[in-house]
């Protein structure tokens, strides 16, 4: 079953760059395009499993920092290689200031 | 109601139909095309330039999925046609949808000749077609793994050094006594070997393969000879040759020999269907290469379109090999025989090889090798079918011009640039006058000229140059897709409009994304730092990780820490701090690297910033991808018997003055104390060799996936004229490098005789070192006159933005309420 999980203060994540999310064996990506556009996926590049938070963002995709693959953040899609995995995408929620992931 | 044309085959001859039907008239047709592959259309031709890594694979998709919809055209992908109905008009897909045609196009290409032995359908054995093919070899190669390439034509020896150059070891296999065997002679073949043996690839020749050896799983483990003998492999690439695409047209009953038979008019045996390119055979012949395919579907919609049109006749073409560093060229008939005869001429102090072919007092064929900057006027002469009775031997090996490749003032306006697509000079300069073009992207936009295989560009930079004069000097690059400005054109808008923001930058120069790309964003951030130090604020996000980070990522996500040790040289209390640091936060690889550094590896991000604090070393930027890496020096005359000069004050002096100045992409320095050069100067950004009494300085060198020998830049007899010239020299490079390009390259495009004309001249070189200085002033305040990880770690926000990982195991809603 999926919880509502606090993440961070909206205003404390770094803008147009990614967060790495730890939770137990998982690790998720935050991304934080505007204070009201917020993406989580999943940290670990499927191409060689390189951590996307630590990835450029580019308009709506994040550009692996290992060998450029091209994701999608908000549907988790491979665009450069089309042989690959999706990466899981996480339903997010911004209350009041706080940002929370479901998880 | 318009009529449906459908077009079997989303390759380069079928698009192409497409586009020129497109072109005539756009609403003539309703038009589809059904395609095998799972991409949109892209340049085949240069996949060996993708496995390379010259391009990445969006690079070369020439239409994108967009392009289908805004020209109508419907698109059935990675659904192959698999049964033509003439009788109802009716084409039939893998997956079952049914297109009826009112006019047919069949370009279905060709597949790759498989040899039949024994083992040839294991996991591993594949033909260099596709996009998937190269990925595939891509990621066995980066793994370094042991390939056999059969084959050793074009095709075999384009992806055989690609795969070299991705890290595999290769060995090419070929039944002919020497490589390209239905191109060259022995003598160029054979230089060709050894310079593709320097390269480490390795060749079997006349060898014939028995069978390809599997294990268990089925994948392959090894090759084996004719004689017997086995060498270990883990992938087989079959490069042998094309076979025509021809089942679907056999199936419906056309008219099919080697290829699906047509007319002049590219008419097979139903009036309604056409075949183009790969797959068809005209006269008794097939093509196998790109400009007779688009002279055909040029005629295709010709024909389809109700235009006047030429019947199809053979396209004399030149072959060149695309392997970066190598100059090649093969056109016409090259066997001597009793009418053939060959004037030779061998320089082997420059390992350049020609020989032309000569029929009846005619010029007939050509290879050149190693100097290839003659290869157009023979074909020029191949194709007009020049008579050359009154040549002395001399005049025509020799055309007593400048041997620059770019002779593009004497060369005849009917003269083909671009043989992919057959564009003359006449053609590219009336576009650039009417169109008035200043970019080889735009030349290419307005005539197609260089936008298939590539090899072109540089004649079509040239003609620009005499067309335009300086005005179209470094006028070819466009930043990236988000706009149509070139690199100098922005630098340009950016000075003028003092911006000191990317977003401004973005919006004021309307960027067509206005978030900016991968390529634009970190170069814009380079371009405001340079033009405005001090006053622009560095935008992190901007940056990749390893500037992001101040330190680089290594492949598991972990990052290595490399403090700085000037020359190489450390002390007790270095070491031993450095092996404190270790010890706590049990790094588990120490290495001395290639730059005379330590690198500790296995660092986890969160624990850069207290690594660095325990460490109390300066950072050395070896993370950095632009800014100066490492002075590689020898120990110089202090210890060494043969050194001519102290190399480690000098390196001391360079690095204390120009450390943490952001430059386009790294720069690298060697210093040596004597021409023994242990240092390896000769390959380096900036390099100096001691000689008794002075200095020898080199400029523009490079040891990456090119290698370039440096120029000799001057002479000089102190350190401080060494500090002058290399202050003036990084500055040229950071006003006039396009970011992301190391100086062997702006050097090259700039003229290496030009720049030294300029670092001599000793206004400009104040210039450069006024500008220069300004930026190391700027550099050194911004930082509070820190280095970059003491100025980190005093910078909290930055901190916590870049180095927190959030834990949340066993976290609930309520926390943070």
């Amino acid at each position: 079953m999926t919880q509502k999980v606090y993440i961070a203060e909206v205003a404390d994540l770094p803008l147009k760059m990614g967060l790495e999310v730890k939770n137990g064996a998982e690790s998720i990506a935050v991304f934080k395009l505007s204070d009201t556009e917020i993406y989580a996926i999943g940290n670990i590049c499927p191409h060689a499993g390189g951590p996307l938070a630590d990835g450029m963002v580019s308009g709506k995709e994040v550009i692996c920092p290992l060998h450029s693959l091209h994701l999608n953040l908000v549907t988790g899609q491979p665009i450069t290689e089309d042989d690959l995995e999706d990466v899981p995408v996480y339903e997010t929620a911004i209350e009041a200031g706080k940002f929370y992931i479901m998880v | 109601m318009s009529e449906r044309l459908v077009v079997i085959g989303n390759g380069m001859a079928g698009i192409r139909a497409v586009e020129n039907v497109l072109q005539c008239n756009p609403d003539l047709f309703e038009i589809t095309i059904i395609g095998d592959e799972n991409y949109p259309a892209y340049n085949r031709i240069l996949l060996s330039e993708v496995l390379e890594k010259q391009m990445d694979w969006p690079d070369i998709i020439t239409n994108n999925e967009a392009w289908y919809d805004e020209n109508n055209v419907r698109l059935i992908n990675h659904d192959p046609a698999v049964a033509i109905d003439r009788t109802q008009q009716l084409v039939t897909t893998a997956s079952g949808q049914v297109v009826p045609y009112d006019q047919l196009v069949l370009a279905t290409g060709s597949y790759p000749f498989v040899l039949p032995v024994p083992g040839h359908t294991l996991t591993n054995v594949v033909a260099f077609r596709t996009i998937n093919d190269g990925k595939y070899m891509q990621r066995l190669a980066q793994q370094g793994a042991s390939i056999a390439v059969i084959g050793g034509g074009l095709l075999g020896l384009e992806a055989a050094a690609g795969l070299v150059d991705q890290g595999a070891s290769v060995s090419v296999i070929e039944l002919a006594p020497w490589l390209m065997a239905t191109q060259l002679d022995e003598t160029a073949a054979k230089l060709l070997q050894k310079d593709l043996e320097a390269r480490g690839l390795k060749f079997y020749l006349g060898a014939q393969t028995k069978s390809i050896l599997g294990d268990e799983s089925g994948k392959v483990k090894g090759l084996q000879f004719d004689n017997g003998e086995v060498i270990d492999v883990q992938m087989v690439v079959m490069s042998l040759g094309i076979r025509p695409e021809t089942a679907i047209a056999k199936a419906a009953g056309l008219k099919v020999d080697r290829g699906i038979q047509v007319d002049d008019f590219m008419r097979t045996s139903d009036s309604r269907i056409y075949a183009i390119g790969e797959c068809m055979e005209h006269a008794g012949a097939c093509i196998g290469t790109v400009a007779p395919s688009y002279v055909q579907a040029k005629i295709v919609a010709d024909v389809l379109c109700g235009e006047p049109t030429e019947p199809f006749r053979e396209v004399q073409e030149t072959i060149e090999l695309k392997v970066p560093g190598i100059d090649l060229i093969s056109a016409g008939h090259i066997k001597e025989n009793d009418q053939v005869k060959s004037i030779i001429a061998m320089d082997e102090v420059n390992n350049a090889y020609k020989r032309i072919f000569v029929k009846d007092g005619i010029v007939c064929g050509e290879i050149l090798y190693g100097d290839v900057s003659d290869g157009n006027r023979y074909f020029g002469m191949i194709k007009h079918q020049e008579d050359i009775q009154e040549y002395q031997a001399t005049a025509l090996l020799y055309n007593g011009q400048a041997d620059d490749g770019n002779d593009v003032a004497s060369m005849p306006l009917d003269e083909i640039v671009c043989g992919c697509n057959g564009v003359t000079k006449g053609t590219i300069l009336d576009a650039i006058r009417e169109k008035d073009l200043t970019s080889v992207e735009g030349v290419g936009k307005a005539t197609r000229a260089g936008t298939s295989c590539g090899k072109c560009k540089p004649v079509i930079e040239a003609l620009l140059k005499l067309e335009l004069g300086d005005k179209a000097e470094g006028m070819h690059e466009v930043m990236c897709d988000c706009t149509t400005l070139s690199y100098e054109a922005i630098i340009k808008a950016i000075k003028e409009n003092h911006w000191l923001t990317s977003a401004e930058v973005r919006a004021g120069l309307n960027w067509l994304n206005p978030d900016g790309c991968d390529k634009c964003r970190p170069a814009i951030n380079y371009y405001l730092n340079m033009l405005f130090p001090g006053e622009h604020k560095e935008e992190v996000s901007a940056r990749w990780a390893n500037e992001r980070y101040l330190a680089n990522i290594q492949n598991d996500g972990t990052f290595s820490v490399i403090p700085r040790m000037i020359a190489g040289r450390t002390t007790p209390e270095q070491l031993i701090k450095i092996a404190k640091v270790a010890e706590k936060f049990h790094v588990p690889m120490i290495k001395v690297v290639n730059a005379s550094r330590i690198g500790l590896y296995g660092i986890r991000k969160e624990d850069l910033p207290k690594v660095w604090h325990e460490l109390d070393m300066d950072s050395g930027e070896a993370y950095e991808k632009t800014a100066i890496r490492e002075i590689k020096t020898c120990v110089g005359k202090d210890w060494c018997r043969f050194g001519n000069i102290n190399t480690e004050t000098l390196a001391e002096k360079l690095d204390v003055a120009f450390a943490g100045i952001d430059t386009p992409h790294k720069v690298k320095l060697g210093i040596t104390a004597c021409p023994r050069n242990c240092s390896e100067v000769l390959t380096k950004d900036f390099g100096v060799i001691g000689i008794d009494g002075g200095y020898q300085l080199y400029i523009g060198g490079n040891n990456g996936t090119q290698v370039v020998a440096a120029s000799l830049l001057d002479v000089v007899e102190t350190e401080d004229e060494i500090m002058t010239y290399f202050g003036a020299y990084l500055q040229w490079y950071r006003e006039h490098g396009h970011y992301g390009e190391r100086t062997f390259k702006v050097v090259q495009r700039a003229g290496v005789d030009n720049v030294i004309a300029m670092l001599k001249d000793e206004s400009q070189r104040n210039a450069y070192l006024e500008r220069g200085e300004i930026a190391k002033k700027a550099y050194r305040d911004y930082r509070n006159g820190l280095e970059p990880w003491q100025a980190r770690l005093q910078d909290e926000t930055t901190l916590k933005a870049l180095y927190t990982v959030v834990d949340i195991t066993g976290r609930t809603v309520k926390e943070g309420q």
